[in-house]
């Protein structure tokens, strides 16, 4: 019985040092070698584990498909043949240069070198937004790189190890990121909820702001390279006998679908 | 003790790896939480000493993989683990319903425990959002796995019970 309690306060000890050695700041969070093992072994299994799973995903997709494809199929024949020639090919003319116009804005807006990653993993947990992506130091991933999607900011990178790297999504409650609107170039800080919407801070009270208006990142703190787009203003918050107001924002990428990422590995300033 | 060690580490290393690969892409309304399991099915099978331990040890592995700030799950995991390994003389887990219903109240005590620590410790702003919805789906799901995991716990446990060394001495009798 002794040592039953013996180990129990041991245990409880060690955990809440655990927890206490890197309080609130993700910066402090330092997994130590024993834990750079067990990522580094967990993270290679998750991998192969994480495209066995998508094979078969997309063999029972196409399963599932073929009848809607079939169904799909014929009607699409069917609009073709009513559509003339020249409808068409400006459709198809239309269609290519708006994806290459947001391609290229895109781009311009990323600076340096940067590194595609394919999302292997993600938390489990309604508390925290984290993902596993299958690039790490080798590919010359560093702390706190920041990592991109199509549509915009997804976060910054958490932990490293050769071949796999953790993800704080914006979302994370951890996560804060400098936050200008795009219009009126208002300026306040993104603070992830630990839910969908961001809260965008410290907006001047005097300002009138627009519904809808895009939300990019300002640059200021130097870890996120400026004007990528973090999302939208949903709705405001104006509480009384405080000097600003808030926003709650939308991000622009949709989080539970993310696949594909790109990672800045050449975008920081202090580098 | 070596072996049992490996086999553990094997274990949980397993789960983890399986939980954030596969498990997360089922279309539930939430996945079910293999590690706690195998923490409810060592605590209630093998004692206190056990369930505390494993769930340490199982908390630090989804700290480290899931990049939660460290001790959060070690904490609320091993809690759980003294809880189940605490009611080990009191609960058959071999009845039929013994393992759901022991998931249900492990997965409660996790959320409680997981939900107050990063509440007090300002962890994240808004841990009581959707709480209930949330608990009530995660301890369905647990509930419906826990039988699988305890198969699956027994088994390593009998691979860790191989008769070696009574052969190696029978064989030494009989010569």
């Amino acid at each position: 019985m002794r040592r039953q309690i013996a180990v129990v306060t041991l245990l409880v000890v060690a955990a809440l040092v655990l927890l206490t050695s890197q309080a609130r700041l993700p910066e402090r969070r330092a997994v130590g070698r024993i834990g750079s093992m067990v990522i580094a072994l967990v993270g290679p299994v998750q991998g192969v584990l994480a495209r066995g799973a998508d094979a078969l995903s997309r063999a029972w997709r196409l399963y599932t498909e073929i009848g809607h494809l079939r169904r799909e199929n014929r009607r699409l024949n069917e609009e073709v043949g009513r559509l003339s020639d020249e409808v068409g090919r400006l459709r198809e003319q239309a269609q290519a240069t708006q994806r290459l116009e947001r391609l290229l804005e895109f781009r311009r807006l990323v600076p340096g070198r940067a590194v595609g990653a394919r999302v292997i993993g993600r938390d489990i947990s309604q508390w925290f937004a984290v993902i596993l992506v299958d690039r790490g130091s080798r590919d010359g991933v560093r702390r706190n790189d920041t990592v991109v999607a199509a549509d915009g900011l997804v976060g910054r990178v958490l932990t490293v190890t050769a071949s796999t790297a953790q993800i704080l999504l914006i979302t994370d409650a951890r996560s804060a990121v400098g936050a200008v609107l795009q219009q009126s170039r208002e300026a306040g800080v993104a603070d992830g909820q630990g839910q969908a919407l961001l809260r965008l801070k410290y907006l001047s009270r005097a300002r009138e702001i627009p519904m809808g208006e895009v939300v990019v990142t300002s640059g200021q703190a130097g870890l996120f390279p400026r004007g990528l787009p973090i999302g939208t203003i949903t709705s405001l918050v104006r509480e009384q006998g405080l000097p600003y107001q808030e926003a709650l924002v939308r991000p622009s990428v949709r989080f539970d679908h993310l696949e594909e990422v790109l990672i800045l590995i050449e975008s920081r300033l202090d580098r | 003790m070596l072996m049992r060690i490996a086999l553990y580490g094997l274990l949980l290393t397993a789960a983890a790896a399986v939980e954030g690969a596969w498990l997360w892409r089922l279309p539930l309304p939430a996945p079910p939480d293999v590690l706690l399991l195998i923490v409810v099915a060592a605590g209630v099978r093998r004692g206190l000493e056990t369930g505390a331990v494993l769930g340490a040890a199982a908390g630090y592995v989804r700290d480290l993989t899931s990049g939660s700030p460290l001790g959060v799950f070690t904490f609320a995991y091993l809690i759980t683990g003294v809880a189940a390994g605490s009611v080990m003389s009191v609960v058959d887990f071999n009845q039929r319903l013994a393992p759901a219903l022991m998931a249900i109240a492990a997965t409660t005590l996790m959320y409680l425990v997981g939900g107050a620590l990063v509440a007090t410790t300002g962890l994240t702003s808004a841990p009581w959002v959707n709480f209930l919805p949330d608990l009530l789906g995660a301890a369905a799901i647990n509930a419906l796995a826990a039988r699988v995991v305890d198969a699956l716990y027994c088994r390593v446990e009998q691979w860790d019970r191989r008769p070696f060394p009574a052969k190696a001495i029978a064989y030494r009798i009989e010569r």
